[in-house]
């Protein structure tokens, strides 16, 4: 904690835009009572249009449609937002609440893994008159706090909550686990960047709605993202443990572990091969703490503000690459093992985070369309994805998706452009794939090569094998290939070229 | 299955409605003659700190289990000091002391009623009665 405030002092001195957020005067003077227009100057409507790909044709996009969130001046010029409202899109406008005119912004930086972004107007553009929101501290459980919401893209709604819990969870589908406030006090069914402040002071920001209550990045989280994105040349992010720790509750685990009796302890239950501790750490060590902050019989240490809360909460105050010490003991023998945190990454996962830019990737062999499987491919299946996708898909989101230094995937054949070339095949759709000519796949790039590298020859032909993890096998001839994809090409209106694959 | 009521292909654990539907896609699953779930715990002494993640049984004390017989059979000759069960898709495996299991357990069968066919005494005993009524 001492390195994170000499830190925040530093970049307070060298960063006027960022001074501003800490500024001492500013805050004093934010923290007298505040009302609805003190708040007009800072929190402004975003009006975002976003070019979505259609999920089942991910060479086009589906609609252009528009979507009415919050962001909050943060600093000279600079409105926060959340990181997700900003994925894919085309034309953002940002509009004061007592204001007609529009600025058109763009977005300077976006961490998608933390779920923040920061927005900036066009050159030639600027905010006018704006009040920038100081931010505020992490705060106790139990804290009353106004939260802030843009209706009707013109009007301010406040609205009192109160803070029910802190937990770490994930800032956004795949994203990185931060702590977060949830709200309690009025049930709500979605939140838009709703802003939660106490006494002029930005205490966080609204990322999502858990059981109706509000779930809110907390100030803390902000204040990290923003003092490394406004005073470091390269953004470090947020740092990543890579494995999973859990409590020891049961007595004669403890013995097995050679542990004392109230000693502070967390299992290693699970080290990730991406984890920077994979080389000093075993499952079965027992964790008893991290640089200078002991664990208890819970697992838990003790926060200024929250209480016991889990050791999470610390690894966020970190940067990716900072230097982190672990503790713990191997049977009877306590040792310390000192590592460099490595950026979290969802890309790492077999079942990759969403793509927030550029082209679905995705390969057409004779009307088959394959894609990788990650978060993106299972949004298809509506807002309540998690329960609605196929079994065989949701099976290894929930229970194999591991991170991987190689970044392996699993491919899908997400459905079949019909053809009289794959007659037979067209009902098949949502099939994890296996081998293609008998190898094994495990991104579409290995899948072109495996396919360029020559199929299976039968009765003077060559074919192409695809062999699905339920058993399913398709196999098609390359002979006609190129005719068979401009065909499918003008019948589907498949107007990018390289969505086929191209021997 | 049904326990989870008349949308349970909807509302049972994926985990188990996976395996219903693949139970060949999973790997280790094909051999086993049944897959064996941890239903409820009643609480008791020596397991009041275990908490239900996976609920599918995949070893006991390192042996893989098969078959529901299999995990009476395991349960009846017990040598080892802890009793250790390992789920699928589970990494925080149930650690107990077989001797205090033993201890507790007739007064557990007789607090819930079990029947002879689920509990860790031979067959031939019933639970619902004490041992000295038997005789």
């Amino acid at each position: 904690m001492i390195n994170f405030a000499r830190k925040i002092l530093i970049l307070t001195i060298v960063m006027a835009p960022l001074a501003l957020l800490f500024n001492a005067k500013a805050i004093a003077k934010a923290q007298k009572k505040r009302s609805r227009s003190d708040y007009e100057r800072s929190v402004l409507s975003l009006s975002i249009t976003k070019a979505v790909p259609d999920p089942d044709s991910p060479w086009a996009i589906q609609n252009s449609d528009v979507y009415g969130h919050a962001g909050v001046v943060v600093a000279e010029n600079i409105v926060l937002t959340q990181a997700s409202v900003v994925s894919r899109a085309v034309y953002i406008q940002a509009q004061k609440v007592d204001d007609v005119s529009k600025i058109p912004m763009r977005v300077v930086f976006a961490d998608y893994e933390a779920n923040l972004a920061i927005l900036t107007p066009l050159e030639g553009y600027s905010l006018g008159q704006t009040r920038i929101l100081p931010l505020g501290p992490d705060i106790p459980v139990g804290s009353d706090v106004t939260v802030i919401s843009i209706e009707n893209e013109r009007h301010l709604q406040l609205a009192s909550m109160r803070i029910l819990d802190v937990n770490v969870r994930e800032a956004t589908v795949g994203g990185t686990t931060v702590p977060m406030y949830s709200l309690g006090g009025q049930s709500r069914s979605n939140c838009r960047s709703d802003l939660a402040v106490r006494d002029g002071l930005l205490i966080g920001l609204c990322a999502g709605v858990v059981d109706q209550q509000p779930q809110i990045i907390t100030s803390g989280i902000i204040a990290h993202f923003l003092a490394d994105k406004l005073s470091t040349d390269s953004y470090r992010g947020f740092g990543s443990f890579g494995a999973t720790l859990l409590p020891v509750t049961s007595p004669w685990h403890r013995k097995t572990l050679g542990l004392e009796v109230g000693k502070g302890a967390l299992r290693v239950a699970v080290i990730n091969e991406t984890s920077p501790f994979a080389d000093c750490l075993n499952v079965d060590d027992v964790v008893l703490g991290i640089d200078q902050i002991k664990v208890d019989h819970r697992g838990f240490f003790m926060h200024s503000q929250w209480g016991a809360v889990p050791l999470r909460n610390y690894i966020v105050t970190k940067y990716a690459g900072d230097p982190v010490a672990i503790k713990f003991q191997r049977k009877s023998e306590v040792k310390t093992c000192t590592r460099r945190l490595r950026r979290y990454s969802s890309n790492d996962y077999l079942v990759a985070g969403q793509t927030n830019d550029g082209p679905v990737s995705h390969m057409i062999f004779g009307g088959l369309i394959f894609r990788e499987l990650n978060v993106d491919f299972l949004t298809m299946f509506g807002r309540d994805w998690q329960n609605n996708s196929p079994a065989s898909l949701l099976f290894v989101y929930n229970y194999q998706n591991k991170p991987t230094l190689t970044r392996r995937r699993e491919i899908v054949l997400a459905n079949v452009l019909g053809d009289a070339f794959n007659a037979g095949y067209e009902k098949l759709a949502y099939l994890i794939l296996d081998t293609v000519n008998g190898k094994r796949v495990s991104s579409l790039d290995e899948m072109r090569i495996h396919l360029k590298s020559g199929g299976i020859s039968r009765e003077g032909m060559e074919f192409a094998q695809f062999d699905f993890k339920d058993g399913t096998q398709v196999v098609l001839p390359y002979a006609d290939l190129d005719e068979v994809h401009r065909r499918i090409g003008r019948t589907y209106a498949v107007t990018d070229p390289n969505s086929f694959f191209n021997k | 299955m049904e326990l989870w009521g008349d949308a349970w292909e909807k509302r049972a654990p994926l985990l188990l409605r996976y395996m219903m539907r693949e139970p060949f896609e999973i790997e280790g699953v094909a051999e086993r003659e049944e897959l064996v779930i941890v239903s409820d715990v009643l609480v008791n002494g020596a397991n009041s700190f275990v908490v239900i993640g996976s609920p599918v049984v995949d070893k006991i004390n390192g042996k893989t289990v098969t078959s529901v017989r299999m995990v009476h059979e395991l349960l009846n000759t017990l040598t080892e000091d802890t009793l250790r069960i390992d789920f699928m898709f589970d990494d925080d495996p149930w650690i107990l002391s077989s001797r205090q299991l033993r201890v507790v357990n007739d007064e557990t069968n007789r607090r819930y009623g079990v029947t002879p066919s689920f509990w860790l005494e031979p067959y031939s005993v019933d639970a619902a009665i004490s041992k000295d009524e038997m005789k």
